[in-house]
């Protein structure tokens, strides 16, 4: 018993320590900051996405969505 | 107990109706004026119909809107329309370097911190608000394509 307790606890104060939070609508420029892109460096993943097409003959896949204005 | 229970029932009803009214009714907030626009405030605003966008330079529909505002105060400029647009650029800067490109014939406040975009529970970029001369809150839009222009002229000639 204690010790569901005790495994209980430690959940809730794991769960706690959670980063995540809500980006509010108007913070989403934050998202199209050049220092929040996946690649740091825009050229080098170019020339690492080329190389990659060119060795397994398949391209995209890459990257995600981010950003946007929330709007339409 | 019962005789307790309908005071408290109707204390409720009461309480809710008023915050529900609140929340749609514009507090006197202050407005931080960007490039030639003065600092005012809703409460100085408060006597005439008001148009509030709220706008960020990184959002395209954005920009968009901005012909439409320049058209719309020109149209209902004697008819005590104001248009505002509220910038939530985080910097400064950013909003004086968009305004730089596009004209603009109303007046632009800006909102770093996102506090009366907070205050106005904006869903999405942009978002518009119709305020009435009393104050309150008669029409929302979120988003802007032509389709809005439209729809936001409309309520505007059926609300004055």
């Amino acid at each position: 018993m204690l010790n569901s307790i005790k495994i209980t606890l430690f959940c809730i104060f794991a769960l706690s320590l959670s980063a995540c939070s809500h980006v509010q609508p108007w913070e989403k420029g934050n998202l199209a900051k050049k220092e929040m892109a996946w690649e740091p460096d825009a050229m080098q993943a170019t020339v690492d996405a080329q190389a990659y097409a060119s060795k397994e003959s398949s391209r995209g896949g890459y990257g995600s969505a981010g950003g946007g204005c929330g709007c339409n | 107990m019962r005789n307790l229970l309908k005071p408290i029932c109707i204390a409720f009803f009461v309480l809710s109706t008023a915050f529900t009214v609140n929340a749609e009714t514009v507090e006197d907030m202050p407005l931080t004026g960007l490039v030639d626009t003065q600092d005012t405030s809703f409460g100085q605003l408060k006597g005439q119909w008001l148009y509030v966008d709220f706008w960020a330079s990184w959002c395209i529909p954005c920009k968009k809107s901005f012909p439409f505002m320049n058209e719309l105060q020109n149209v209902f400029k004697d008819k005590n329309v104001r248009v505002i647009a509220i910038s939530v650029d985080d910097t400064e800067a950013a909003a004086v370097k968009f305004l730089k490109y596009n004209k603009t014939d109303f007046w632009v406040f800006h909102d770093p911190k996102g506090k009366l975009a907070s205050e106005f529970k904006v869903p999405g970029m942009p978002s518009s608000y119709l305020i009435n001369p009393e104050g309150e809150i008669v029409y929302k839009h979120v988003g802007f394509t032509e389709e809005s222009g439209n729809e936001i002229i409309n309520v505007i000639n059926k609300s004055l």
